[in-house]
C-alpha cells in the first residue's frame, strides 16, 4: 500500500503582517485535506505527515542539495498533497507558507523529486502553478516522480469545491489513473478550476512524435494497491514532458 | 455558469468599494422579490440504493454491464457497485448522487481530431438525450444543457517546443433550475464522451425534491446581497496593503438555490447569492467562490464555515 503525506495551508495571517504577500484566508483547505487523508485512511494507507497552517514549510518541497530537507518530507511520502495560494515563473511553481522557515515562499526550481524510492506523485490545490504554454518550466522537478498535478490558471476554493479531496482520493483507491483521478477529482464542471497533469516521457514514448499516450503515465499509472504503478523514470532519459487537461 | 470576465472593474484608481459593490449588484439581475423554498427528498442507505437500482435498470437498456452482476461495496458515504469490464456505479447516500465510470484509461479512444465546438457539443447533447437525463427531475423542473467542457493532450521539448494536442474526452455539464431559478453548485448532470462517441462517464448530482414546500421567504434585494458578497470577500481577504476592491476580479455573480456536494444531507434548498471571484496580484493568484444567504430567516442559513484540522494532529517542534 501507499503512504502519503499533507501540507494545507488555510490562514495567511503571517504573511500578510510581514507584508510577503496580500493573499487571503482560505475557507475549505481542511474540508479537502481532511477528505483526501481520512479516504486514504480508511482505504488502508499510511499517513507519513500532515501539517498545517504555520507548521508546513518551504524546506519540505525543497530538495535537500538546495538546503532543503525533501527527503524526510515531500520525497518521503508517496503522494504529497500541498494546498496554498500557488503562481508561477516562467511555468515553474511557486508556493506561498505562512510561514519563514527559511523563506516565505518555495520555488519549484529548487525541486527534484522522487529521488529516492519515494514521491511518484505530488498533488497541489493551488492556483496558477504552471502555464499551458510553459509547461517546460516543470522540467527540472521531475527526478524520478512520476506525475506532477497542479492548475494551469486558478484553483476555486468555495463551498462547491469542498470535496475536492475525497474525490480524488475516491477516485484513487477506486482504481483510476493518478492523472484522471486529479482531473476529475478537482473538476465540478461548473467553476473554472483548470487542472494539469504532467508527466515525463522516454524516447520510446515519445515516437518520434508519433506519441504513445497509452504507455505514458497519464494512462497507465495507478496508486498503488489499486492498479498497474509504472517505474520511475530515468531523468536522463526524458526526451519530453506531456500534459493533459480539462478547459471550459 | 459560463466564465466570462464581466468586466466589472474599471480603472483601478477610480474604482471605490461603493463602485465595486454596486456594479456587483448590477450583475444581479431579475432576482425575484419572493422564493418558494423547496423541501427536498430524504435518503437511507437503502432508499439511495433504490435509486442506484433504477439507475441501473435504465442503463441497462443500452449497456450489458449493467445485466452482469455487481459486486457491491457499502461504504460510509456511499454504495460502490463494481461492473463487468473494470466499470463502477456508485450512489451517495446523504444526496442520492449517481456516477458511471466506463473505466477507459484516460490516453484511450481518443478523438481523431479537435472536433469544433458546435460538433461536441451535438454530440453531448445527442448522447444525454439517449441516456434520457431528464427523467431525473420533477414538475415545473428543467435540466438544460449549461456548457462544454474538453480534456486534451499535448507534449513539450525542454526549449518549450509544444506538439499540437489531441482531444481526450468531451463533457456536457447540465444545470437544474426549479420554476426557472437554477440550483447552484457542481453541475446538475454530467456526460463525458471519448472519442468514438463511448460513454465514458455520467452522472446525476439533481437534488430531488419532495411535493412539500417549505414556504415562501422575502428574497434580500441585488444591492443587500452584493455588499455581504463582499463582505465576506473582505473577511478572507484580512488586513492587507491593498483594499479587496482594488485587487478583485468578478467573473460571475448569481442568484439560485444551492445544492451542497454530495456527501452532506440537506433538507431544503436555500436561495443564496454566488459569486466567482479572482484575486491577481503580482506575487499570488487566487480563486473564490463566495456564497451567502439570499433571506434574513436564519432558519436558512446554510453552514458557511471550512472544517478545522483534525484533533489528534500533532504540532511541528520548530528546531
Amino acid at each position: 500500500m501507499a503512504t502519503f503525506g499533507i501540507e494545507a495551508i488555510r490562514h495567511f495571517g503571517h504573511a500578510r503582517a510581514a507584508g510577503i504577500s496580500t493573499a487571503g484566508d482560505l475557507t475549505y483547505t481542511f474540508n479537502r485535506s481532511n477528505g483526501f487523508r481520512s479516504k486514504l485512511l480508511g482505504s488502508g494507507h499510511t499517513q507519513r505527515f500532515y501539517y498545517a497552517d504555520t507548521d508546513c514549510w518551504e524546506t519540505d518541497l525543497r530538495d535537500n542539495d538546495q538546503g532543503g530537507s525533501d527527503r524526510s518530507f515531500a520525497d518521503n511520502a508517496d503522494i504529497f498533497w500541498i494546498e496554498t495560494h500557488g503562481n508561477n515563473v516562467n511555468g515553474s511553481p511557486r508556493l506561498l507558507y505562512d510561514t519563514a522557515q527559511t523563506q516565505w515562499r518555495t520555488f519549484a526550481t529548487q525541486w527534484q523529486l522522487g529521488e529516492g524510492t519515494d514521491a511518484e506523485w505530488i498533488m497541489a490545490y493551488s492556483c496558477h502553478t504552471t502555464e499551458r504554454n510553459k509547461v517546460g518550466g516543470l522540467w527540472n522537478i521531475f527526478a524520478g516522480l512520476h506525475i506532477y498535478c497542479g492548475a494551469y490558471d486558478n484553483m476555486y476554493d468555495g463551498i462547491t469545491t469542498d470535496e475536492c479531496g475525497e474525490d480524488v482520493a475516491d477516485n484513487l483507491t477506486d482504481g483510476d489513473t493518478v492523472a484522471e483521478s486529479w482531473i476529475d477529482g478537482v473538476s465540478d464542471w461548473a467553476v473554472d478550476n483548470h487542472p494539469i497533469v504532467v508527466c515525463p516521457a522516454n524516447a520510446a514514448v515519445y515516437n518520434n512524435g508519433n506519441i504513445r499516450w497509452d504507455q505514458s503515465y497519464l494512462n497507465r499509472d495507478h496508486f498503488w494497491g489499486h492498479g498497474t504503478v509504472l517505474p520511475d523514470p530515468v531523468p536522463s532519459q526524458t526526451v519530453r514532458l506531456l500534459y493533459r487537461w480539462s478547459e471550459g | 455558469m459560463k466564465s466570462s470576465n464581466l468586466n466589472l472593474k474599471p480603472t483601478l484608481s477610480l474604482m471605490t468599494e461603493k463602485d465595486f459593490i454596486q456594479k456587483l449588484a448590477d450583475t444581479l439581475k431579475n432576482v425575484p422579490a419572493t422564493v418558494a423554498v423547496p423541501s427536498l427528498r430524504q435518503y437511507s442507505p437503502a432508499l439511495a440504493q433504490g435509486r442506484a437500482d433504477r439507475f441501473s435498470r435504465l442503463m441497462a437498456k443500452t449497456d450489458a454491464r449493467f445485466v452482469s452482476r455487481k459486486d457491491m461495496l457499502v461504504q460510509p458515504h456511499r454504495t460502490l457497485y463494481r461492473l463487468a469490464q473494470n466499470a463502477r456505479m456508485e450512489v451517495h447516500h446523504a444526496s442520492g448522487d449517481l456516477r458511471f465510470v466506463a473505466g477507459l484509461n484516460p490516453m484511450e479512444s481518443l478523438f481523431a481530431k479537435v472536433e469544433t465546438r458546435e460538433v461536441l457539443t451535438r454530440n453531448v447533447e445527442a448522447a444525454a438525450s439517449k441516456l434520457d437525463i431528464r427523467q431525473w427531475i420533477g414538475k415545473n423542473e428543467e435540466l438544460p444543457f449549461e456548457r462544454l467542457w474538453q480534456i486534451k493532450a499535448a507534449s513539450v521539448d525542454q526549449k518549450g517546443q509544444a506538439s499540437d494536442p489531441v482531444l481526450c474526452r468531451a463533457i456536457g455539464a447540465y444545470r437544474h433550475h426549479i420554476a426557472k431559478i437554477p440550483v447552484l453548485g457542481a453541475a446538475s448532470a454530467v456526460v463525458k464522451l471519448a472519442g468514438n462517441g463511448e460513454l465514458d462517464a455520467f452522472s446525476v448530482s439533481v437534488r430531488e425534491t419532495s411535493d412539500q414546500l417549505l414556504g415562501t421567504e422575502r428574497v434580500l434585494r441585488a444591492d443587500a446581497g452584493a455588499k455581504q458578497l463582499y463582505a465576506q470577500l473582505a473577511s478572507l481577504m484580512g488586513k492587507s496593503k491593498s483594499a479587496p476592491f482594488e485587487m478583485a476580479t468578478p467573473q460571475w455573480v448569481r442568484f439560485g438555490y444551492l445544492a451542497q456536494s454530495r456527501r452532506q444531507a440537506q433538507r431544503v434548498l436555500v436561495p443564496v447569492f454566488m459569486a466567482a471571484i479572482d484575486i491577481k496580484t503580482e506575487n499570488e493568484q487566487q480563486g473564490y467562490i463566495v456564497t451567502v444567504p439570499a433571506t434574513s430567516n436564519p432558519s436558512l442559513l446554510p453552514s458557511l464555515r471550512g472544517a478545522d484540522i483534525p484533533a489528534d494532529l500533532e504540532r511541528r517542534i520548530r528546531k
